[in-house]
Order: C-alpha cells, then structure tokens, then sequence
C-alpha cells in the first residue's frame, strides 16, 4: 500500500514539474509572438502594395503560430516565431527597394512618354488635315493609328491616375503597355521609335 | 540644277554647303520621338511636305517647327536638320 502511495506521489510531482517546465515557456513564447506581430504589422502597410503574395504567406504562418500558442505548444511558438520576425523584416527591405525601382521608373515614364504622345499627337492631326496621304500609307492605316492614339490617351490617363492614388505598380505596368502601343503606332505612321520604347 | 527646268514654285537655288544649325538629332534622350529631315540638294518645304505628308501644302506645319534655324520658308540649307511634326 505504502508503495502505491508512493508511486502516485512520484507521478504527481512528475506531473507538476512537467507543467511547470511547459508554462515556463508561456511567456516567452507570448512575447517572442508579439515581437513578430509587430514586425508584420510594421511592414505590412508597404509591403502590401508590392509583394501582396509573401505578405498574405506571412498573414497565414502568423496565424498558425498563434494557434499553436493558444494550444500550448511554446516551443514551437518559440522557434517558429523569430523566423517570422525576420521574415517581416526581409519583405519590408524587399518592397522598399521595390517601391525605389518602381518610383525610378515611373520617373522616366512620366517625362518621358508624354512627349511622345504630343508627338503622335501632332502627326495624327497634320496627316487628318492631308488632302493626299504619304506614300505608303493608306486611309486604313491612318484610322488605326488614330484608334491607337485614342488608346494611348486613355491608358496614359489611367496609368497617371493611379500614380496620384500611391497606386506605383499599377501606374507603371499601364505606363508600359502605352509604350508598346505607342511604339506599334509610330510605326503606322512611318515615325522613329524612341530607345527607350524598344525595351 | 537646272531651276529653268524645276517647275516648283518653292524651288531654292543652292546657295552652297550647309550651315551647321541643328545637332539635336544626336540627342541621348530615349524618349525623344522627334522625326528629322536632312535637307537634301533640290529639295524645299513644299517637297518635304509632300514626302512625309502627302500634301505640300502643309510645309507651313515644318517651318513653324523649325522657326528658331528658318527665317524664310523659301530658304533652306542643303545639309540642314528640320524637325517633322
């Protein structure tokens, strides 16, 4: 009898220390989650703009390590997230330099490509004032070339637009097809193509 | 040339080698979309008009783009580099 009192007090005391070596973990592991809370919520405003996918990636392991806190399991909380800190950290730097080539290029575009359409523009206009057109060019190729013009506007428009709404990505990747219909519609019209429309 | 033979009413006699008044067709500007015409011998306004045009009656349009190298839409330089517009 004694023996089986004595063996259920070990396991007892056995227990306990187990628990407390676990519960040891809780607070670490608690602010170890927060440090990682807030190095996602610190990038994510930027971040979201030019790498949406990794952020939402980060939103989801976040998430899990949460859960596996809320379960009790603070070594895994533990390993897991420093590594989400550090992963905050490597998008922020990434959609920063993102953000800095984006602005590079919007840079170039918007002094660059209006200049270009004025000069579309103007040639549309003289040839529309033509009784005869070029050699070369027949009426089906000056009214396509207007269509593209019209295009161009409209796109240009759009990309400045989004510009103005912090909208860097979007403005650019609009800017860029303008370049490739402009470069297709001074063709049309037997004009050079600029350098930086044939990259 | 002949001018006797020349029936354009523009016609300019060569009046010698060019003059040196444009060099922006060099420009390192990537963007620069901006057509250039080197005058060639026997040719006016009117002529390149019709080239890029079709129309020689719209030579005003270059000479107005070039107003800052011609004073005389009936005086161009062979060797001379016109904008297009």
């Amino acid at each position: 009898m004694h023996r089986h009192v004595y063996s259920f007090v070990i396991m007892i005391l056995a227990a306990t220390l187990l628990a407390a070596c676990g519960s040891g973990d809780k607070g670490p592991a608690e602010t170890a989650l927060k440090a990682a809370e807030a190095a996602i919520d610190s990038a994510k405003g930027e971040a979201s703009k030019y790498m949406p996918d990794q952020v939402k990636a980060l939103d989801s392991s976040l998430a899990a390590t949460r859960e596996k806190l809320s379960k009790g399991d603070y070594k895994s909380v533990l390993s897991e997230a420093p590594a989400l800190t550090s992963k905050a950290q490597e998008i922020a730097s990434a959609a920063a330099a993102k953000k800095a080539e984006l602005t590079k290029s919007w840079e170039g575009l918007s002094s660059g490509m209006p200049r270009v359409v004025d000069a579309i523009k103007s040639r549309v206009d003289i040839l529309s004032q033509s009784k005869k057109l070029p050699a070369g060019m027949s009426a089906e190729t000056l009214a396509q070339a207007k269509a593209g013009l019209s295009e161009i506007t409209q796109q240009w428009t759009a990309a400045t637009e989004a510009s103005k709404g912090g909208n860097l990505m979007d403005a650019v990747a609009k800017a860029s097809s303008v370049k490739v219909k402009a470069a297709e519609v001074l063709t049309l019209l037997k004009m050079p193509v600029p350098e930086a429309l044939k990259s | 040339m002949d001018e006797k033979k020349n029936p354009d009413p523009w016609a300019i006699p060569d009046i010698g080698p060019e003059t040196d008044e444009k060099k922006s067709e060099s420009t390192a500007d990537a963007f620069d979309a901006t057509q250039w015409h080197e005058v060639k011998k026997g040719e006016t306004l009117w002529k390149i008009a019709e080239q890029y045009y079709g129309d020689g009656n719209l030579y005003p349009k270059i000479f107005d783009a070039n107003r800052d190298v011609l004073k005389d839409p009936n005086r161009i330089n062979i060797g001379q580099k016109l904008r297009i517009p």
